[in-house]
Order: C-alpha cells, then structure tokens, then sequence
C-alpha cells in the first residue's frame, strides 16, 4: 500500500463525520530528513562473539536430528503412519510430514493464459465467484491451467498489499485427486447446505513438516462433479469471507 | 480410496508449500521496507503522542530499531510485514507512555509547531487534536491507525487481533463520538 495515499473514506460516514475524517487526514505530516537518516543508519551487521555457533548452522544441526528421529527410530516412524478418511466429500490422507519418496506426489504443472481461453480448453464448464471482499482485484487475463493428469484452473484475487485468494476448480472424479493435510488441521462447515471441508494450516516449504500455526485456511468442495478449492490467509480474509465467497459461486 | 500409500499417485490438490521458516531481512530488504513505511509508522506515532513531533520521530526510530533488531524472529506466514511492524510500534508508544508516566512533563503544551499554515487553522488542528485527546485509550490507538497510518479497517483488525466487523463498527462509533464533541464546541 502507498502509506502516503488517503485511504476511501466508508460510505456509511455522514457529511460531517466525512469532515472529520477529512480533518483528521489533515493532521498527517512528513517526517523529516533527519528521520530519515537516522533510520537510514540503523542496519549493521551484528557483531559475532568468538565461540558462538551461526544459528544456521545451528538450524542446519537440529534439522539432521530430526530427519535421524523420524527415518531411523521405529517408534518415530510409527507415528507417521497416513490416516485416510472422507471429509466434506473429499478424500484426505492426515500425515505429519511430506511423503517419501516425494514421487508419490504429484504437484499439478500448469501454464498461464486468459480466462477466456480456460473456459474454453477446460473440458468443464465454471463459475466464478459473484461475491468479492472490498479490496480485492482479480486479473482475467492471467489464469493458470493445468491439463494433465487432472484438469484445473486456478485464479488468483490480490488487494493492495499483496494479499490473496485462490481458487482452483478441477475435474472431480477420480479417488486419486486427494488432499493431503497435517494432522487435527481439518473440520467440516457447510457451503450453501452442502458439507466442505476446511483444513487451517500448510506444508512448510523447507521442512516438508506440517505447520497449523501458519495462518492459511483452504475450503475444498464438490458441486456437480467440478471440485473447488479456496484459499487465503486469514488476515487477507476472514473465513466468513472466504465461505460467501464459496457460496456466491453459482 | 487405494490403500497403500507407497503404491499410489495422489493428485494433490496443489496446495502451495509456505514458508514457515524465520525470514532474516537483509539491510537491502530493510531500506525497502522503512521506505515504504515510515510515512505509515512516523504518523501512528504522531497521533498517539498528541502531536509532539519530536517525540512521533523518536518512536518511529525507535519502532525501526526495534524491527532490525527483532527481524529474525519476523514469521511472514503468520503475519503481514505491516501487521508485525505496527505491533512493534504499539510496544514503543506503550513503553513510551509509560516512561512519561512516571516522569511527567513540565510543560502542559507539549506539541510542536506544526506544518499547517495559518492560526485560524492551527487552531482548529489543536481543536481536534484535543477531541483525539479526550477519547479513550483503544479508540485513539484506531484513530491513530485509521487516520494516522491510513489503515483499512481490514489490516487494522490485524493489528488489533479483532474482526474487521468490529473494528467497522468501532470506527463508526467514534466517529459519531468526535461528530457530537464536535458540534458542543462549535455551537
């Protein structure tokens, strides 16, 4: 966001509180150079003590030993036993870390184009949602397509901080097309009366071990044999705005 | 559902990895980044001090300070660089009432000569600083960031761990507050 922009002032505002608002705009002023400078100045690199171990190579060590834990003791290795289960119509394997080896998985490749062009190589017919939260912006013109082993579409909404929302829509059918989710990362809501499933956390990139805490909440459902899926981070939108979101796709 | 896991294909449903690791800003990253928001952070300040410019860009230092200091434990998949920079600039505006607290200032009148041109419009700048003033403690730190750091109210319930419905709702309220302040002293 460009701080320095004047912020629409909401609508439900009178004219004399739209004054205030006005007046208190006003009341903003330019930092000086000085500031400036003295910010300018802050970053340093940090002095090392002799003797302290860098905290990568730290990290480096604590990741060897987990990866020890998990691949070699049997009762570590017991706790990473996949649980298979049907949530809001779609099937999802609950694991603790990233399979091995990582060809079990397949990550869909996709390519960019139009939306119009999407519509038209999708052997489905979808929709989009009707309903947008303020702020956020979608581009038409770059839509991302995957044909094979499964058809999707995926579109991305962003606001001005570079926030965003996703939504992939797939050819549903074959049991293979799964989720895959961390442990106690999954309940069912109801999308238009229908059961969804919401799964809140993701995959660390680095690790491959789940991660709850991460702030990203995904809605997966099925509607006429098309499979939805819808994700954001919970500070871009809310749940409630990714649900009506869901269900203003009609 | 296939039963064995080794002996399977998943489809996965192209869920992104995220990173969850601490990100560790370089200075090149920091430059970009107090750039783009020390107008935002320096102007929380100034709302939340009353004004007192000298003391707005001591915290806005310090806030940035702060942040360098603190950038590796900064988790960017647990909360927008704006959220966690506005968390740590509430710390030094609270620490910095604090401070004041307990050493109150001599002078009643601490705010600086401002930008604004002409008395009858410093005037009505004190005016409705004082307004500001005489709200209570939350609903400044909202002012400060609605109309200081020109928030919306989505990012502001970041900020404030609230909902935006909240916050909305909030924002109107004191609005309507300053709305009736402010006729009393025009009237």
């Amino acid at each position: 966001m460009n701080d320095q922009e004047k912020p629409l002032l909401s609508p439900e505002f009178s004219p004399e509180e739209a004054e205030i608002a006005r007046q208190l705009f006003s009341l903003r002023q330019s930092p000086g150079v000085e500031l400036q400078r003295r910010i300018e100045a802050i970053p340093q690199p940090p002095a090392r003590p002799a003797g302290v171990t860098p905290r990568p190579l730290l990290g480096g060590l604590a990741a060897l030993l987990v990866a020890a834990l998990l691949f070699i003791s049997p009762p570590v290795q017991a706790t990473l036993d996949e649980v298979q289960k049907m949530m809001g119509q779609i099937p999802v394997i609950v694991r603790t870390v990233w399979p091995q080896p990582v060809e079990t998985v397949v990550v869909l490749e996709t390519e960019p184009m139009s939306l119009a062009q999407a519509q038209a190589a999708m052997p489905f017919d979808f929709a989009l949602p009707a309903y947008l939260p303020v702020g956020l912006t979608g581009d038409t013109e770059h839509v991302q397509v995957a044909r094979s082993p499964v058809a999707m579409v995926k579109m991305v909404w962003r606001d001005a901080e570079n926030g965003f929302v996703q939504l992939s829509v797939y050819a549903a059918g074959p049991e293979n097309i799964q989720a895959l989710v961390g442990p106690e990362s999954s309940e069912t809501v109801q999308i238009n009366g229908q059961e969804a499933l919401l799964v809140r956390g993701g995959w660390d990139r680095q690790s491959r071990i789940w991660s709850g805490q991460a702030g990203l909440i995904t809605l997966f459902w099925t509607v006429n044999d098309i499979r939805y899926r819808l994700l954001a981070y919970s500070e871009v939108v809310s749940l409630d705005e990714l649900v009506a979101m869901a269900e203003s796709i009609e | 559902m296939p039963v064995g896991f080794m002996n399977k294909k998943i489809v996965w449903l192209d869920q992104p990895l995220i990173t969850t690791a601490p990100t560790q800003l370089d200075a090149a990253a920091f430059t970009d980044l107090y750039r783009t928001h020390t107008y935002a952070i320096f102007n929380y300040c100034l709302f939340r001090v009353g004004g007192d410019r000298v003391a707005a860009e001591d915290l806005t230092a310090d806030t940035f300070e702060r942040a360098w200091r603190a950038r590796r434990r900064y988790r960017p998949d647990q909360a927008a660089f704006t959220t966690w920079l506005f968390a740590i600039a509430r710390n030094a505006v609270t620490d910095w009432q604090r401070r004041r607290a307990r050493r109150p200032l001599l002078s009643l009148h601490p705010q600086q000569p401002s930008q604004t041109p002409s008395p009858e419009a410093q005037f009505e700048e004190n005016e409705l600083r004082q307004l500001v003033q005489m709200l209570e403690p939350d609903e400044q730190e909202l002012i400060a960031l609605k109309f200081g750091a020109g928030m919306t109210n989505r990012r502001i319930a970041g900020v404030m761990n609230k909902s935006e419905t909240a916050i909305g709702s909030a924002v109107y309220r004191i609005m309507q507050k300053l709305r009736a302040h402010w006729i009393d002293k025009t009237v």
